[in-house]
């Protein structure tokens, strides 16, 4: 008989962490899935910074680094360097990666750093209660931004996976999400993706995955996955921006 | 095979770092340190290293983080304004035990500052310019050849206390040329069981600092290795304090300087010695154990407002024996101004 689903050896069999509908637990199984399925666990260094994001030390099953806030870009950077052979990556969440980090991620683009990058965007710093993050959508009430997110004195949410595109060094740059079932695979495929060209000695890499926060969002699990596929999605397409 | 040549204080730091097996280095262009990232991004390839320009004094301490983390013998350098940006991530390697090496030319401050000669940046080292009280061994060096030395050493104190460990150096030592013997090359050891290497074999190791609510255990695990290291890690020199009446106290350069003084002075028929701090933390106070019985008063001189002044305090534990000479604008004290300033004392003494 064959096996169809099986718990992934890359996650330690403990309870989550994160809230219920939050999007982080299917991101940690697809990354998981991914590293099994490279058979690579054993040669993995995971990089977090703070946020959410950072707890997920705990919940994977190799090698971890947790670093200050934003700096897993460069901390992933003096990793590889040392391990070439390494599969390397940060788990980063979108205020870690995009407010105090984006220097940190786009000198390592510049670079053509040989690691992957994984940045759950849920629009929100969310470990600290839900403050405005760049990738706030306009319009969009937090708690630092209680009348909605005003572009012209905050600026617009920004598209790093398309901002880096261009850049030569980068090998693999994509949005995902996983509000759906469909999309679910999708974003499995593409981190898959990204650590095969990692493995190829390709360049830089990163996946972008649009996330639910319902504690964040104040909605309920399902509202906020909804409300991702309605809102989300509508500003920050879907797909696959760099992969040479 | 020891190899001697004639060196700038600069390279002859990155070459001992080079010699004592370390094989990753970070930096960030910062007069009056460049000449350190210059050597060695041609030395570090050589013996098969990594060597790397960061974006930033901010990521490149955040670099040396995760090379560290690999079990690699692992350094930076910086000056002052660098290092306030390296601050955060010293803390944080501080907390998370990793064995790195620092490298500090200091320059004047405050903000921009000057190259000038200056001390200024004892307090932002040794008392440590992060957050959360963390403690790192800091060793000065009067010449080219101790700084030499000291970075050497530097790497087997790291390991040894799993600590961040810095190399404090003054200006004019980094710029200045002498002769210098460095000893056998060291070659690369296996990565220690702590280090993030792949978990085939063994568990997965984690390195992190924050702890939520245990962290109280690991704060005091902090504290304990704190301690021995200042039970054990106090360096000093010392010249004629046997019976001296008026004892010197200068660290790196100053403490050379005051070497000439203190001949100087015994040469005149007073009765002058000399401590020489090269562990600035810890402190060496048993150093001054002898003497702060006696009849004895201390003079610090400092390139810079009184920082070291407030150690000596302590150390001597009366603070009306303990006296300071500064040095303004950053400017090198002269041995006639040293001496000036010890005769007004020894005048005072004798009334």
């Amino acid at each position: 008989m064959r096996a169809l689903f099986k718990y992934p050896d890359s996650l330690v069999r403990i309870s989550s962490p994160f809230c219920p509908g939050c999007g982080h637990g299917i991101i940690h199984r697809l990354v998981a899935q991914a590293i099994d399925d490279l058979k690579i666990r054993e040669k993995t260094v995971g990089v977090v910074g703070v946020g959410c994001s950072s707890q997920s030390w705990n919940l994977f099953n190799f090698d971890f680094l947790a670093v200050p806030h934003g700096r897993p870009g460069a901390a992933a950077t003096g990793v590889k360097r040392s391990l070439p052979d390494h599969l390397v990556f940060t788990y980063q969440g979108d205020g870690d990666a995009y407010a105090i980090g984006i220097a940190e991620l786009m000198h390592a683009a510049i670079r053509g750093e040989n690691f992957t990058v994984i940045v759950v965007n849920n629009t929100m710093f969310a470990m600290t209660g839900g403050q405005m993050a760049p990738t706030t959508l306009a319009g969009q009430v937090t708690s630092t931004s209680p009348s909605g997110r005003d572009p012209r004195a905050t600026g617009t949410p920004v598209h790093f996976p398309e901002l880096i595109a261009n850049i030569p060094g980068v090998a693999y740059s994509a949005r995902v999400a996983v509000d759906s079932v469909p999309n679910i695979r999708k974003a499995g495929q593409a981190i898959a993706k990204a650590f095969r060209k990692q493995n190829d000695k390709a360049g830089f890499s990163l996946v972008e995955v649009l996330a639910p926060c319902p504690t964040g969002l104040n909605l309920k699990p399902a509202e906020a996955m909804a409300w991702v596929a309605e809102h989300l999605e509508a500003e920050f397409p879907l797909g696959e921006f760099a992969d040479r | 095979m020891a190899f001697e040549g004639f060196m700038k204080g600069n390279e002859a730091a990155a070459e001992a770092a080079v010699r004592a097996g370390c094989r990753c280095y970070f930096f960030y262009p910062l007069t009056p340190q460049s000449e350190i990232g210059e050597y060695l991004v041609t030395r570090m390839p050589e013996v098969g290293g990594v060597v790397l320009q960061a974006e930033s004094e901010v990521a490149a301490i955040n670099m040396v983080f995760g090379a560290a983390a690999t079990g690699k013998r692992t350094m930076t350098s910086s000056s002052g304004c660098g290092i306030s940006l390296m601050s955060e991530g010293l803390s944080y390697i501080a907390a998370a035990e990793v064995p790195v090496v620092i490298v500090d030319v200091m320059r004047g401050g405050p903000g921009l500052g000057s190259l000038l000669p200056t001390q200024a940046d004892y307090y932002q080292v040794v008392k440590g310019g992060g957050h959360g009280g963390y403690r790192m061994p800091v060793f000065g060096s009067a010449d080219v050849q101790e700084l030499a030395d000291n970075v050497f050493e530097a790497f087997d104190v790291a390991e040894k206390y799993r600590t961040p460990v810095a190399v404090l150096i003054d200006p004019i030592t980094g710029q200045m040329m002498e002769a210098v013997e460095f000893p056998a090359p060291v070659p690369p050891k296996a990565p220690p069981a702590w280090a993030l290497t792949g978990c085939a074999g063994r568990k997965k190791n984690v390195i992190r600092t924050g702890y939520g609510p245990n962290l109280p255990p690991h704060t005091e695990a902090l504290y304990q290795k704190y301690g021995r290291m200042k039970d054990e890690l106090q360096r000093w020199e010392e010249h004629e304090t046997a019976d001296a009446d008026i004892i010197l106290v200068g660290f790196g350069i100053v403490g050379r300087i005051l070497k000439t003084v203190t001949a100087e002075a015994r040469a005149r028929g007073l009765k002058v010695g000399l401590i020489r701090p090269i562990t600035m933390w810890p402190f060496p106070e048993r150093g001054f154990a002898a003497a702060s019985g006696k009849d004895v008063d201390f003079l610090t001189v400092e390139m810079n407002d009184g920082q070291m002044y407030e150690d000596v305090i302590v150390a001597v534990g009366d603070r009306r024996k303990v006296h300071f000479l500064r040095s303004y604008g950053a400017l090198v004290p002269k041995t006639d101004e040293i001496l000036a300033k010890i005769e007004e004392l020894a005048g005072r003494k004798r009334s």
